[in-house]
Formats: structure tokens, C-alpha cells, sequence
């Protein structure tokens, strides 16, 4: 099963590229968000705990392991189950692909970014849940799926969305040269 | 005070049209005098540069700065442009390595998102899609917007 998630990963270029803005998060939520948010992911445990000792320093949300663990991992119902409810998508992310944080500096504040991939789709249901634990936090996803020429923007707050999405399939003729990671 | 605006904007094309408009997009804000341009790099995105600011009013001159800033608000939507002095980062521009129809810049504005000057920019770049995500300081509008040929199609949060 390794091997054909391997091949599945590698083919994988249905990418979709997404920025996740945390504003008005207080020193504390902040540090909550990204204790959360650096967790293994549950296909990394075994009867409730880890399987290694430490996740990779490189992954910074619980629904992004890196490509390492995700080819170490082995593949389970269950597990795809939970990514599937909990993080509205599966297979982990694509290879190559670890998430980034940024600071972005704007009239004297500074504020967190994290850019990374997903495969498919954006992150929408993690978004709804972690904004819902941390209701007083302001989340700005914005994705690019270029594939699909999907341009998107989402605010969560305290578990609710609201989301717009533009379609621009007119550059399709020349942008066909997509790749991810 | 206005608020602040964070903008990324993508400009997707035929390649040769997309390289054409970053060399031009490049200049000095008409501001500045020879000897300042000497000190800094010019900016990746200068408005001027793109729709400019007609030459009697340059030529006039402007000591409050009123005059250029209302003809920028009218036709750009944003007093001053791209700002640049303000931000560590300066304004970006970004082309991904094998991509060479789409560009990547980032910049903030004051006041609103530079719908407006997009509209007038891609009037001129008819073969270009100018793809705008932009958010205020405080998460307060978020937006997107979809330009090409003068028509916008903008949604905000």
C-alpha cells in the first residue's frame, strides 16, 4: 500500500496553494495555534502514541505531515476516515511539500502567515475547526488552485466561513504548465 | 487615517506579453528627483510607470500634493500607489521558476484595494489576467477580484 501512495503522491500535481493569514491572535492563542497545529498527525501514532519520537521541526499544522512521515506512514480506513472529517481531504500533503511561515510586517504590526499545499482542495473544514477553537482569532485563507483556475478567499471565525471563488479557465491555453511542490 | 492594504496580485499571459509588462511596470515615483533615484532601487510595480500622471499636472507642480493625489484617487482608486517606504518587505514581484505566464507581486496601498488601477491597466494589457487578492490591516475587507480588458469582477468578505 506504501508504494502505491508513493506513486500517488509523486503523480500528484492537482495541487492547490494555499496562504493562511492568523490575525488578531494574542501571543497566547497564537501559541496555541501553532502547539496545536505542530502535533503529529494520528497516522503517525500507534495505540495513542507517536510513533517517533518527535514530529519534523518543518511541519507546522497537525493536517500537513511532512512527505517523510507521510511515506513512512502506513495507510489505514480509519485514519483516512478522521483526515477526511476532520481536515476535508486525505493522503496527507504532496511531496516535497512542507509548510512555510512568514511574518508580514504592516503599519508597525507583525502577523503570521503559513503557506503550503494541499492536494485537490482547499483546507476548509480544518479552518472551521480550528477557528472554532479559537473563536476570538480572525483566520484569512486565501488558494490558488491553478489546475482548476480557482481563485478563493475564506474568513473563519468562531467555526463560521465565508468564502467567495473566482474562476478564470480563460488562461487555460497558455498556463498549462502546472506542477506542485 | 486609512487603513492599510495588503495586496497579491498574479498577472497571467501569453509569455512574451507578461515579460513586456514587468519591464515596463518597473520606475520612480514622479516625485523624486534624480538624486533620489540614484539612492534606491526602483519600484517592481510603480503606478506612474503603468497609467501615468498626465505631464501639465506634473509640470505644474504640486507643494501640498493634493492635486496629484486626487488625479491618483480617481484614477488609480489609491492615493500613492503602490507604497513601498513604509514596508521592510518593499514591493515584489515574484516569477516562478518553468512559469513564465504568470507573475507574482506583492505591495500594500492606502485607503482600498487598486481595483481601479487594475481596470485602467489591463484596458491597456488587453491580453492579460490581473487576479487580485487583497486584505485590510486588521482583517476588516478581504477580497478578490478577476480583471482583464477594463471589466472587473470583485467580491469581498
Amino acid at each position: 500500500m506504501s508504494k502505491q501512495r508513493n506513486t500517488l503522491i509523486a503523480k500528484n500535481n492537482n495541487c492547490c496553494h494555499n496562504y493562511l493569514w492568523v490575525n488578531n491572535a494574542e501571543g497566547e492563542e497564537l501559541e496555541r495555534f501553532e502547539k496545536a497545529a505542530s502535533d503529529c498527525s494520528p497516522r503517525m501514532t500507534f495505540r495513542g502514541k507517536p510513533r517517533q519520537k518527535s514530529c519534523s521541526p518543518g511541519t507546522h499544522m497537525i493536517l500537513f505531515p511532512t512527505s517523510h512521515h507521510v511515506l513512512r506512514a502506513e495507510y489505514d480506513f480509519i485514519e483516512v476516515f478522521w483526515e477526511t472529517e476532520h481536515w476535508a481531504r486525505k493522503k496527507g500533503a504532496p511531496a516535497k511539500t512542507d509548510p512555510l511561515k512568514g511574518l508580514r510586517e504592516m503599519m508597525g504590526e507583525t502577523f503570521p502567515y503559513y503557506w503550503f499545499d494541499t492536494p485537490a482542495k482547499p483546507p476548509m473544514a480544518f479552518l472551521r475547526n480550528v477557528s472554532k477553537a479559537l473563536p476570538t482569532v480572525d483566520f484569512v485563507l486565501t488558494y490558488h488552485h491553478e489546475n482548476h483556475c480557482v481563485l478563493g478567499v475564506a474568513k473563519a471565525k468562531a467555526g463560521r466561513i465565508k468564502r467567495h471563488e473566482i474562476h478564470y479557465a480563460e488562461v487555460n491555453h497558455y498556463s498549462k504548465e502546472v506542477s506542485c511542490g | 487615517m486609512d487603513n492599510c492594504f495588503y495586496n497579491a496580485l498574479a498577472v497571467h499571459g501569453p509569455a512574451a506579453d507578461v515579460a513586456t509588462f514587468k519591464k515596463q511596470a518597473v520606475g520612480y515615483d514622479p516625485e523624486m528627483t534624480t538624486k533620489e533615484r540614484r539612492k534606491v532601487k526602483p519600484c517592481a510595480l510603480n503606478f506612474h510607470s503603468l497609467v501615468p500622471i498626465p505631464d501639465r499636472l506634473l509640470k505644474a507642480g504640486d507643494p501640498t500634493g493634493q492635486h496629484w493625489e486626487d488625479w491618483e484617487a480617481k484614477h488609480w482608486g489609491v492615493a500613492g500607489g503602490a507604497l513601498f517606504e513604509h514596508k521592510a518587505a518593499g514591493v515584489l514581484c515574484i516569477v516562478e521558476e518553468g512559469k513564465p505566464n504568470v507573475l507574482w507581486y506583492s505591495f500594500d496601498t492606502f485607503g482600498r484595494p487598486p481595483i481601479k488601477f487594475l481596470k485602467q491597466v489591463s484596458k491597456k494589457w488587453p491580453t492579460l489576467l490581473f487576479l487580485l487578492h487583497y486584505q485590510e490591516e486588521g482583517a476588516i475587507r478581504i477580497g478578490i477580484a478577476k480583471v482583464k480588458a477594463g471589466k472587473a469582477k470583485h467580491y469581498q468578505l
